[in-house]
């Protein structure tokens, strides 16, 4: 041998324990000088971004009306959306609204050239795809964790402080909306809050579209406190209030009453050929049934 | 030879811990993912190292069982390739977890706060299968080891043979359900068991060609295996081929066309062809793992290319390094093994130690049942025939051990072993901070001194929920929950005064909760004089 054994062992140990030591050096400097306030100016630059390089859609096909959920047959609402296609252009408001409503973070500008956004609403297409809150969702079967449930209002929600980052509910969403924070929004300086009642995911948490559930929640208090029974009135979300066409419809599929179930009748119900199977609360109203 | 892999391996250790002081650091941007493929090279390892861990096990408990000769020459080997591939496979899932101190959440275990894991997820399932696969296989070689003094051991490690060989089959169909419950359609199929179980053998098998080669020795009918398995993966190729439109040819090449090399007396009596039949193996049992699990082309970062040294390291440092020391007590243990034994273990105990597993299991059953009904009755085998094992295979080693061992140390250990392992159980049933890990980086002081924006966001995040934007109380929260909530005065603030505010910030009390780990104190007092001025500003 070329060295002995005690040089090898010492060389060795002495270029272990520097690396040790250059992993456990101290990095808190760096990360205030990189804050820098986001403003809307840079929210919307992304979303045009993000809008150039739109994904593929799936086909789409012709569903019921969504009706009671499987896991709760007794509840009395179902929240969901219907997007108009027939009046829908895609101008892309709807993701500007969601954003701002969501404190949805910036990405970096290595993620960005990856194309990957974390907007809650995508336009693949031309036309906006977000979360169809499946009656029957698999991302929620296979979450280990049980930071993606169901609630019995219809809503797929994600608990983040329950969430460890297995990423197998991304894995196993058939159209891939689950976000995933792959970086560090307030240490980058890229979380933009202008909304305190949606709290700020942390890094290595999935996210997704929430239906705007504070201001489900908001509402449902509001009805409580007059003690009337709530069935989603005088709410709606985000994208819906903000589409310039009123192409996004928020309401109960199982009150009879609700814009949304009224707006059904007669019109042709589509969703995703790929989420078909799994009973979207979230569908495409198109042309006349 | 034996020495020079084992500092190959430390060397290879170097970069290896590179990787990981990067991945930790930086998260899953680190490796090659983006937000349409959320599972990318770890879980190309893991499943290609579990692989080769189970190989080591067929080799020597599978035919103990069967009676096959050439095991005795080669199962210490093979067993201790188990061991080392498996805690090099358990090392990737934890690095691919997106907030790892997290981990402790796919344990099915009791906590505190009544929050259980999702038993229908494959990621529990697998959890409990690595974890038990684990025990038993220590369980397993440690007997094995004492056996060679102790000829009476030799039956309890028949004993645990029995217990691994469904467990083994177990596991790998465990890892092949991550994949098979999924809605994608190329992972899907109910012939993936086997097919993961196949791939898994190959692989392993060409992992003790090469072992077996550094120790200068040689098992014809290894190859024979190699061979076998595979024509038989060959086979499922052609059923993906027709199934799904999928072919490799990288993959059939080197899975393949080269093992074929074997059949030519010529060619295969050569050291180096044998050797680069058993690295085409590995290499394509590898990128058949890549191309199932990465399907869309990414530019690979070097983290994906730092795995190969982390994993290959950490094997070889292992593998050989437990391979020195058990050679330096015992020199001749990898030719020899101990002689017949016919010794059998008493009905008795064998039921006694059955009834006790299944009330163990039952137990298990019970605590967790009533809370989580929602769950299937199915779902629970994958976590309840684990256990089962686990305490079947913990008695007889613990009855086996204790008969040979000196009764002072068997307690001794044992009871170490039990107050470790009850802080460990301690530790995961009390749960940890949620925000464990997780630094509160969001506003320095410096600047809620200059400005006082930022001290507004922080109350906006942390304290608006409850006390409400302005101090005035979350009504919508608070309604459901908890208690009105004191009015904010500058009187009842003054009353308090701000070093005690501070603690009650950090330390919590009655219905407030403790925000230590989440705020520093100085931010705390930040806080604490915002509310000072929110009270102003009220009157």
């Amino acid at each position: 041998m070329l060295i002995s054994k005690r040089t090898f062992i010492k060389s060795f140990g002495a270029l272990l324990g520097g690396l040790l030591l250059f992993g456990c050096r101290k990095q808190g400097e760096k990360s205030l000088s990189r804050v820098r306030p986001v403003s809307i100016p840079d929210i919307k630059k992304q979303i045009k971004e993000a809008m150039k390089n739109q994904k593929p859609l799936d086909s789409l096909v012709a569903i019921p009306v969504p009706s009671s959920l499987k896991a709760f047959p007794n509840a009395t609402n179902r929240f969901g959306m219907a997007i108009d296609l027939d009046l829908c252009d895609g101008c892309g408001e709807c993701v500007l609204a969601c954003n701002l409503e969501n404190n949805i973070p910036l990405v970096n500008e290595y993620q960005a050239s990856k194309n990957n956004y974390m907007h809650w609403i995508e336009l693949r297409d031309q036309i906006p795809v977000t979360c169809f809150h499946c009656g029957d969702a698999p991302c929620e079967k296979v979450c280990p964790t049980g930071a993606a449930v169901h609630s019995p209002d219809g809503v797929s929600a994600m608990v983040y402080a329950r969430c460890a980052g297995t990423r197998f509910c991304g894995v196993n969403c058939p159209i891939k909306i689950r976000k995933f924070n792959y970086v560090d929004a307030l240490d980058e300086g890229l979380q933009f809050i202008s909304n305190p009642e949606v709290p700020v995911r942390e890094q290595g948490v999935i996210e997704k579209c929430s239906l705007c559930l504070h201001r489900i929640q908001n509402a449902r208090l509001k009805a409580k406190t007059i003690g009337k029974e709530f069935l989603g009135e005088n709410v709606t979300t985000a994208c819906a209030e903000a589409c310039p066409k009123g192409a996004i419809l928020f309401g109960n599929w199982l009150d009879p009453n609700s814009l949304l179930y009224k707006k059904a009748r007669g019109r042709g119900v589509y969703t995703l050929s790929s989420i078909a199977p799994f009973d979207p609360s979230v569908v495409y109203f198109k042309g006349v049934r | 030879m034996v020495k020079k892999l084992f500092i190959v391996g430390l060397i290879l250790l170097i970069p290896g811990i590179w990787t990981l002081f990067q991945a930790l650091s930086i998260g899953p941007a680190s490796w090659a993912l983006d937000q349409s493929l959320f599972w990318g090279t770890p879980i190309v390892n893991f499943v290609f190292w579990i692989g080769l861990a189970h190989a080591g096990t067929f080799l020597s408990a599978i035919l103990l069982i069967l009676e096959v000769r050439f095991q005795k020459r080669i199962s210490l080997v093979a067993e201790l390739s188990t061991i080392a591939a498996i805690l090099v496979a358990s090392i990737f899932p934890l690095i691919h977890l997106g907030i790892v101190s997290r981990f402790y959440f796919l344990i099915p275990f009791f906590n505190e706060r009544n929050i259980f894991a999702n038993f229908s997820s494959p990621l529990i399932w697998d959890f409990v299968a690595i974890f038990v696969y684990l025990c038993i296989s220590i369980f397993y070689i440690v007997t094995h080891l004492l056996s060679l003094k102790h000829a009476s051991l030799l039956k309890t490690g028949k004993v645990l043979a029995w217990i691994l060989f469904p467990l083994v089959l177990w596991v790998h169909t465990i890892v092949s359900l991550d994949f098979a419950v999924t809605t994608n359609n190329l992972w899907q199929g109910a012939y993936f068991p086997i097919y993961f179980i196949l791939g898994a053998l190959f692989s392993g098998l060409a992992l003790v060609v090469f072992l077996l080669e550094v120790q200068k020795r040689r098992v014809r009918k290894i190859e024979e295996l190699l061979i076998a398995a595979s024509w038989l993966l060959f086979v499922f190729w052609i059923w993906e081929f027709f199934q799904k439109g999928v072919w490799h040819f990288e993959v059939v090449f080197f899975g393949f066309v080269i093992v074929q090399l074997l059949w030519i007396p010529v060619l295969r009596n050569q050291k180096t062809i044998r050797l680069f039949v058993s690295f085409a193996a590995l290499v394509s049992m590898w990128l058949e793992r890549y191309v199932l699990i990465v399907p869309s082309d990414l530019e690979w970062l070097p983290v994906d290319y730092g795995w190969f040294a982390l994993g290959i390291g950490l094997f070889l440092s292992v593998f050989f390094g437990l391979y020195l020391l058990i050679q330096k007590y015992n020199p001749i243990v990898f030719y020899v093994s101990a002689e017949e034994s016919n010794e059998k273990y008493s009905k008795k105990v064998l039921w006694g130690i059955l009834a006790g597993a299944v009330v163990f299991a039952l137990l298990y059953f019970a605590l967790n049942y009533p809370l989580d009904t929602s769950v299937p009755l199915m779902n629970w085998i994958p976590v309840l025939f684990p256990l089962f094992s686990l305490f079947a295979g913990l008695s007889f080693f613990a009855l086996g051990v204790y008969s040979v061992v000196p009764k002072k140390q068997f307690f001794l250990v044992s009871g170490l072993l039990v107050l470790i392992l009850g802080g460990a159980f301690g530790a995961f049933y009390a749960g940890g901070d949620t925000n464990l890990g997780v630094e509160s980086k969001i506003i320095s002081v410096e600047r809620v001194s200059k400005n006082n924006r930022p001290v507004k966001d922080l109350w906006a995040s942390r304290c608006a929920s409850c006390h409400g934007l302005k101090g005035e109380g979350n009504r919508k929260f608070i309604y459901e929950f908890y208690p009105e909530i004191q009015d904010l005065t500058l009187e009842r603030l003054n009353s308090q005064g701000e070093d005690s505010l501070t603690q009650v910030v950090l330390k919590g009390r009655a219905f407030m909760n403790p925000f230590e780990g989440r705020v520093s104190e100085s931010e705390a007092r930040a806080l604490i004089r915002y509310m000072y001025q929110l009270a102003e500003e009220k009157e």
